[in-house]
């Protein structure tokens, strides 16, 4: 198949997008091969697999994976898909098994994936089968950092450490702020959304601005702390009390710089917040002053290219499955510091599936948004018009201390601008050796314009 | 031979048909949005409770439900006030214009409790929403609800609810089941 030239669908300079990247079922299948693909994308928390044997279903792109503890503590993960005839092996969302068996003809295979036993092995096959080249197809890289499970299909794909890159800095804010580290609790919140995955995402890495507009009912209702960077409405933001971060390959931050307004969609904060002040001075310890008082705390949003978005404070963690151009499935969990008592993982979990579950009074305001901006591509007229995240153009600068590219406010368009550079990019390139590396200021100037040539 | 039933019923025929009465009535004031009266029918003590669902092995279902789990709901009455009052603000962009919802209660099923005064009402809602240009989205919930004489009426005490679809097939639950 030709691949689709992008290099006039996305526009960093004058934060232009081509709607036809919503819609285009060309584009869709270039975004498996070359984005999801490529990339490394979320599989599941260790936490959520903790036993040898220990199993999680979910997806890369489209592909159905099964992620499984092994006796080692290490962990494998395989397409979910028979090596005979292609059926899929595990049908339950998680569990514990010695085994897979699957339904059709009842081959069977072992949590390291080999194939273990093949009914008639004998009388049918004449023991004539080399078991040993059919065991499930493993996802050639799984690596974890700091509890995070992430897969790539990619033999030649750059380290997981390598990949978060500077981004690193801003995930350690929730991933390393307590000693014993995060885990997930719940069972997978899913919804089923008529959205193309990139909406969702460009909204959680940098859109402060629908906040106070599309959220402005549930915003009169249940805010109980005051954030200056965002307002009710949209009628005035403070800029100089928060911050946005960009440009780190893809990855991005959004976050309010006061160390507590994570916590200000809470009924009721006091819980929470004292949990942060008594836990204050470890994690100063641990992460020094600006990320232990600016940003642990805050009001954040971090996204990890391409599809993984995480909220500390109100303390979501989720990931969007590209189901075709218009369709996406949302998965949500809570996401928690283990050092926290039952009584306040109870609280966070309940906030969670208020404000961010299937029926979230912050979620709820979304989805109808995302699905039109979807939809509305679909008129042929409509989808030659392009669509501009053009806020703040200009406005960007780097930071002695804070990594990537740096705007003021939650309110601002630039993490949107970088997440399409780097679409861009991984589209463009047919190998990550034509992949350009941000992973330092210096190296992001010189490689600026690159994609422009 | 004899023309009445070799069994007793659950409750008898009057108590059966006021709490197939109350189901209607509720089902219509959720579907006319009348959040008010809805409101009046609910003890002050409601919980209101749906898991997240999921699909295991029969085998490993126990660990199905967690004691700390997700769920779709778990609401008690000052929670279900709130989500009543971001309604009513007006200012939920997604149910302007309104949509259609029909809340269709079948299965009824009355048992007496243990404690007076209160019933055991089992049914099976199947809600369906008529959103923005033919849109129709169906979802089917079962209920299991507490119901308690206050005063001169019937309050709902208690509901749990089990979700049918493992993934939510709507982009909001602006509703009640
Ligand atoms: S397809 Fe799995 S055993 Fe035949
Ligand atoms: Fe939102």
């Amino acid at each position: 198949m030709s691949k689709v030239d992008v290099s006039q669908l996305v526009d960093n300079k004058t934060g232009r997008q081509s709607r036809t990247i919503f819609h285009e079922q060309d584009i869709y299948e270039q975004e498996q091969e070359r984005i999801f693909g490529k990339c490394w994308l979320f599989l599941a928390h260790e936490s959520q697999i903790p036993d040898p044997g220990d199993y999680f279903r979910t997806f890369m792109g489209e592909d159905e994976v099964l992620v499984i503890r092994q006796k080692d503590q290490s962990i494998k993960a395989f397409l979910n898909t028979c090596t005979h005839r292609g059926n899929r092996v595990c049908k339950s969302d998680k569990g514990n098994a010695k085994q897979f068996t699957c339904s059709y003809h009842g081959w069977s295979f072992a949590a390291d994936g080999a194939l273990q036993s093949v009914p008639l092995e004998e009388d049918a096959y004449y023991n004539e089968l080399d078991k040993s080249k059919f065991g499930l197809h493993p996802v050639c890289h799984v690596d974890s950092y700091k509890g995070l499970i992430f897969g790539n299909f990619d033999p030649d794909a750059p380290s997981l450490v390598d990949y978060l890159g500077d981004m690193k800095w801003y995930l350690d804010v929730w991933l390393d702020a307590m000693p014993e580290g995060t885990e997930l609790i719940g069972s997978t919140q899913k919804v089923e959304y008529p959205v193309n995955w990139k909406l969702p995402v460009e909204n959680a890495c940098g859109d402060g601005y629908h906040i106070g507009w599309a959220h402005a009912g549930v915003m009169t209702v249940a805010t109980s702390m005051n954030i200056e960077s965002l307002s009710l409405g949209n009628t005035k933001v403070d800029s100089s009390t928060a911050m946005a971060g960009g440009g780190m390959n893809g990855h991005s931050i959004i976050s309010s710089l006061d160390g507590q307004s994570g916590y200000a969609f809470y009924p009721d904060p006091s819980l929470p917040v004292s949990y942060l002040e008594a836990n204050r001075d470890t994690v100063v310890s641990r992460l020094g002053d600006t990320r232990g008082k600016q940003f642990w705390g805050s009001q954040i949003n971090m996204t990890i290219f391409p599809n993984v978005q995480m909220l500390p404070g109100l303390n979501w963690f989720r990931v969007y499955h590209p189901k075709g151009p218009g369709k996406m499935e949302m998965w949500t969990w809570a996401m928690v510091d283990k050092e926290m008592s039952d009584e306040l993982k109870q609280t966070v979990l309940d906030n969670v599936c208020r404000t961010f579950g299937a029926a979230g009074m912050f979620d709820n305001d979304d989805g109808e948004n995302f699905a039109a901006c979807t939809s509305q591509n679909r008129g042929l007229q409509t989808r030659q018009k392009d669509v501009y995240t053009n806020m703040g153009l200009g406005k960007e600068y780097t930071h002695p201390e804070m990594p990537g590219v740096i705007s003021d406010g939650l309110v601002g368009e630039q993490n949107q601008r970088y997440f399409y550079r780097r679409w861009q990019e991984m589209m463009a390139a047919k190998d990550w050796s034509a992949v350009p590396n941000y992973n330092n200021l210096e190296e992001a100037n010189a490689t600026e314009g690159k994609i422009d040539e | 031979m004899s023309n009445s039933l070799p069994f007793k019923n659950t409750v008898d025929i009057e108590t059966y048909l006021a709490f197939q009465a109350l189901l209607y009535k509720e089902a219509r004031l959720l579907d006319q949005e009348d959040y008010e009266q809805w409101l009046a029918m609910l003890a002050d003590d409601i919980h209101y409770y749906m898991p997240v669902p999921a699909r295991y092995l029969r085998e490993e279902k126990k660990q199905a439900i967690k004691p700390l789990d997700a769920h779709i709901f778990n609401d008690y009455k000052k929670q279900i006030e709130l989500r009543i009052a971001r309604f009513a603000t007006n200012l939920v962009w997604s149910e302007n214009p309104q949509n259609a919802i029909n809340h269709t209660v079948t299965n009824i099923e009355v048992f007496p409790t243990d404690v007076d005064g209160e019933w055991n009402a089992l049914s099976v809602v199947t809600v369906l929403r008529s959103r923005l240009d033919g849109v129709e989205k169906r979802m089917v919930v079962s209920r299991d609800d507490i119901w308690r004489i206050e005063g001169d009426s019937l309050k709902l005490a208690k509901r749990n609810m089990l979700f049918n679809h493992t993934v939510v097939p709507d982009s909001n639950l602006n509703f009640f089941f």
